[in-house]
């Protein structure tokens, strides 16, 4: 584990440029401007704010780098990070939205090249409602017996989170990304935007496309 | 989907009686899907949605399927925590040496 707490004093001139004018301005370096420099933050207030958010940084963490080592690495680097600027969080907004997007932005500085990129996936053919007219149809031709023939049913008793996981790790990223803040995360769009730097209309035609492929990724380990 | 098959006069009918009481059509439903499940949709919009389910099976047991699969896969990841000793490790790092 490399101890990266020291790098985070002070963002890059890059970091400060993809946070946005109010992190460039800071300064956080107390060598610098010490009479400007924010208030210290209390442990325990961060604490409380942010810690019931570590488990969903964490698995955000693991989507995005795909392996339990690099996704610690980023949870302490993000959370870091975090209590660096908690002076610029604002209480009563979205702590998850507000960790999620420094989470993005150190992953797309310091680990992206890193990453496991999704398997390329054909974007042909993506129709809506793909796995329920896929149970229906297996149901109705009873070729294959589930247990059940309710396709909900199905969903709920066979689908395992092995399963799951893997559908999708192997979405490509910018996919894998909006369907996992949406579904997982109940984030709303708005928040998917400026966590991911997209416009809004982009999260709504990835969430759209995204949810197809992660239907046919999942009807494919159903069948295994 | 709903059944929009018909023939002649009884299709021009339907078309006509759907527009007037403003019902979306299943293509008009569908597109809202994903707005729909998410709660992104105004209130109006929210509403014709589920006007359209009222009267049409077909979507409805689609939507419902859609809406118990996210949170089918929601519940079970929901599941997966950071290691403990993750998070000890981040306290000590905010609670020592600063």
């Amino acid at each position: 584990m490399i101890d990266k707490s020291l790098d985070l004093a002070r963002p890059s001139s890059q970091e400060a440029q993809d946070e946005g004018v109010e992190i460039a301005t800071m300064q956080l370096d107390p060598s610098d401007v010490p009479v400007d420099a924010p208030p210290p933050t209390d442990p325990a207030v961060f604490e409380a704010e942010m810690n019931p958010h570590v488990d969903a940084l964490y698995r955000n963490a693991m989507r995005l780098t795909g392996n339990s080592n690099d996704a610690e690495d980023l949870v302490q680097d993000t959370y870091l990070r975090a209590y660096r600027f908690f002076h610029q969080y604002h209480p009563g907004t979205n702590a998850k939205a507000w960790l999620f997007r420094i989470m993005n932005t150190v992953f797309l500085n310091d680990y992206r090249k890193k990453s496991r990129q999704g398997d390329q996936l054909s974007y042909d053919e993506l129709e809506d409602f793909y796995l329920y007219n896929k149970l229906n149809s297996e149901s109705l031709s009873n070729e294959q017996s589930f247990n059940t023939s309710n396709p909900e049913d199905i969903i709920v008793e066979r689908l395992g989170i092995e399963e799951i996981e893997d559908a999708i790790r192997n979405l490509p990223v910018e996919f894998r990304e909006t369907v996992a803040l949406a579904t997982l995360e109940d984030l709303a769009y708005q928040e998917i935007s400026d966590v991911l730097h997209i416009p809004i209309g982009t999260v709504r035609s990835r969430l759209s496309r995204g949810r197809k492929l992660l239907q046919r990724a999942l009807w494919q380990s159903l069948g295994r | 989907m709903a059944n929009e098959d018909g023939e002649g006069v009884s299709e021009t009918y339907v078309s006509k009686t759907v527009m007037s009481f403003d019902f979306y059509s299943c293509e008009e439903a569908v597109k809202r899907l994903n707005d729909y499940l998410d709660r992104e949709l105004d209130s109006d919009e929210h509403a014709d949605v589920v006007k359209h389910l009222h009267i049409c099976k077909p979507c409805l047991e689609r939507f419902t399927f859609e809406e118990t699969l996210l949170i089918s896969i929601k519940t079970k990841m929901q599941s997966r925590s950071a290691p403990n000793e993750l998070k000890s490790r981040l306290s000590a790092l905010i609670n020592n040496g600063r």
